[in-house]
């Protein structure tokens, strides 16, 4: 399984001692006012870029194919609230305040609150993980995570016995986010996904706070998002102000906008075409011009251990 | 009679540099695909198939509508020569498609056949693009003086499929579009607007002739 890795080893003069590291932490809060103003060269990022060197992740177990070059996996992005072109959200996603940031935990859960990042992010490990994206336009990507799995968050509020679904929201801001502004948009605002709670349990799916050895940039969803990837990229919402538990399957915003073509579960599979083209295969980005690079699409996007939270599910109808 | 100050525009160098300007976009397209090719990742990002198709796409449509407005711009600021600039237009949009379409059966598909087969049944637009394509071609072909002397009023008949055309197009751009109608709209908006001038035009050429009073001109 994905989730056994070799543990490198990491020789002790490299470990933080907790003192320092709780420094750290302090520095970064005090710091907070000074990065919002401007000082570093990455302004708008919740964590200082060596925020996540320092702190130090378990470096992720290669699966033997190429890792898409960080330049296109940082601008080439589906993130319509900057909009509609793969190149908007690099262009303008640097408007979007994400210091401070601040989560709202709500619904059927134990103990529901505000908490900033800091308060999410207290106590977890954070690990990379090397995982294929595949978006439902048909093409993919493979991308070096860093995160924790979502039960670590989840756990720590406790979701109540009769909670069914997880339901995610995206940061909506008009004055920062300018696809919001657009008047034919079909699609309605704030992005909204949802997971049953099985799936959001699997150790496969992880909150990322940041790709590449870095914090995530803007365009990627920063400073905190969900990477689902047995499913379509779409699932995977950015930029999350709001987690809620519910007892009933929220309202997704693909979904709500056209549910023939996309279905609340949006796993990735081969044979359950979109009704606009064929999801048989993919092309794996980056490609080289006249030399498209056609892939065949893998089942669950190549994570078989998700198949048992299906057991029993007419995927074809369930899509 | 051209107005003096507009004959410049029936010469042979007026026809060049109405050529070479609406070449411009495609050399600087051509600029791009010669770096993209020298140095991949540079120019049309990391899916280049498909910048290079959709900017190949953008402009076709923009020549077609445009080969469109020379007309309407001919008669409502009264610059009948405008017209002799038409066919130029004309060919680009055909040029734009020809390439559009290439460069879909090559940087996207690689020639795989069976994929575009496939295609065809899967997605819709690419079926009401391929019938604007083939419907331009006997446009095109006809488009010198010697097919227009020899059709003579069918020639007239035979390019108001461009209107056809030009409605294809927008329904190929239409059903791709995902998460906003922006796009259709604006297209949309600037062909019902030349339609207009065309319903306006016609319904004053009838009243004209039926009043039979000749035109003070």
């Amino acid at each position: 399984m994905v989730l056994i890795k070799t543990k490198k080893e990491i020789p002790s003069s490299e470990i933080t001692p907790e003192a320092v590291y709780l420094s750290r932490r302090k520095f970064i809060g005090q710091s907070s006012a000074v990065v919002a103003a401007g000082a570093l060269a990455h302004s708008s990022l919740a964590l200082p870029d060596s925020w996540i060197e320092d702190h130090g992740y378990e470096p992720g177990e290669e699966i033997g194919e190429d890792i898409t070059p960080e330049k296109h996996a940082t601008s080439f992005n589906n993130f319509f609230e900057f909009g509609t072109r793969k190149e908007d959200p690099a262009a303008h996603a640097h408007q979007m305040t994400v210091e401070p940031w601040s989560i709202e935990i709500k619904g059927r859960v134990e103990k529901p609150g505000k908490l900033s990042l800091e308060d999410v992010l207290k106590d977890i490990d954070l690990e990379e993980r090397i995982y294929r994206l595949r978006c439902v336009e048909a093409w993919s990507m493979v991308i070096p995570w860093i995160g924790f799995p979502v039960k670590r968050v989840l756990d720590k509020y406790k979701p109540l016995s009769d909670a069914k679904y997880v339901k995610f929201t995206t940061l909506l801001r008009k004055d920062e986010m300018p696809g919001t502004k657009n008047l034919l948009s079909s699609i309605e605002y704030p992005y909204v996904e949802g997971l049953r709670l099985a799936e959001a349990h699997h150790p496969l799916a992880i909150f990322a706070i940041g790709m590449y050895g870095k914090v995530l940039p803007n365009q990627n969803g920063a400073p905190f998002r969900l990477v689902v990837p047995w499913k379509y990229g779409f699932k995977s919402i950015k930029s999350i102000v709001k987690i809620e538990l519910t007892k009933r399957q929220p309202r997704t915003t693909w979904n709500r906008s056209a549910p023939h073509e996309y279905g609340f579960y949006a796993n990735v599979n081969p044979e359950v075409d979109h009704p606009r083209w064929s999801q048989a295969n993919e092309r794996r980005l980056p490609e080289r011009l006249f030399a498209p690079k056609r892939i065949k699409t893998k089942m669950f996007n190549g994570y078989d251990e998700v198949a048992s939270l299906y057991e029993g599910m007419d995927l074809k109808k369930k899509f | 009679m051209a107005k003096p100050r507009l004959a410049f525009l029936t010469t042979k160098p007026a026809k060049w540099i109405v050529g070479l300007l609406l070449a411009i976009p495609l050399l600087l397209l051509l600029i791009d695909v010669i770096i993209e090719l020298v140095n991949p990742g540079t120019r049309l990002g990391p899916s280049p198939g498909d910048a290079l198709v959709d900017r190949l796409g953008t402009w076709s449509i923009r020549f077609l509508y445009l080969t469109l407005l020379v007309s309407s711009l001919a008669r409502l600021l009264k610059v009948p020569v405008l017209v002799q600039h038409r066919r130029t237009c004309g060919l680009f949009a055909f040029s734009y498609v020809v390439l559009h379409f290439t460069a879909y059966l090559s940087a996207i598909l690689g020639f795989d056949l069976n994929t575009l087969l496939g295609d065809f049944s899967k997605r819709p637009y690419i079926i009401f693009g391929m019938i604007a394509l083939v419907l331009l071609i006997p446009m095109a072909i006809t488009s010198t003086r010697g097919w227009r002397k020899r059709l003579k009023l069918n020639w007239k008949r035979l390019h108001r499929v461009i209107y056809v055309i030009a409605v294809l197009a927008l329904i190929h751009l239409w059903l791709q579009e995902r998460s906003t109608y922006t796009d259709t709209v604006i297209y949309g908006s600037i062909l019902v607007l030349l339609f207009i001038e065309r319903i306006v035009h016609s319904l004053r050429q009838r009243r004209t002739r039926k009043n039979v009073i000749p035109s003070p001109s």
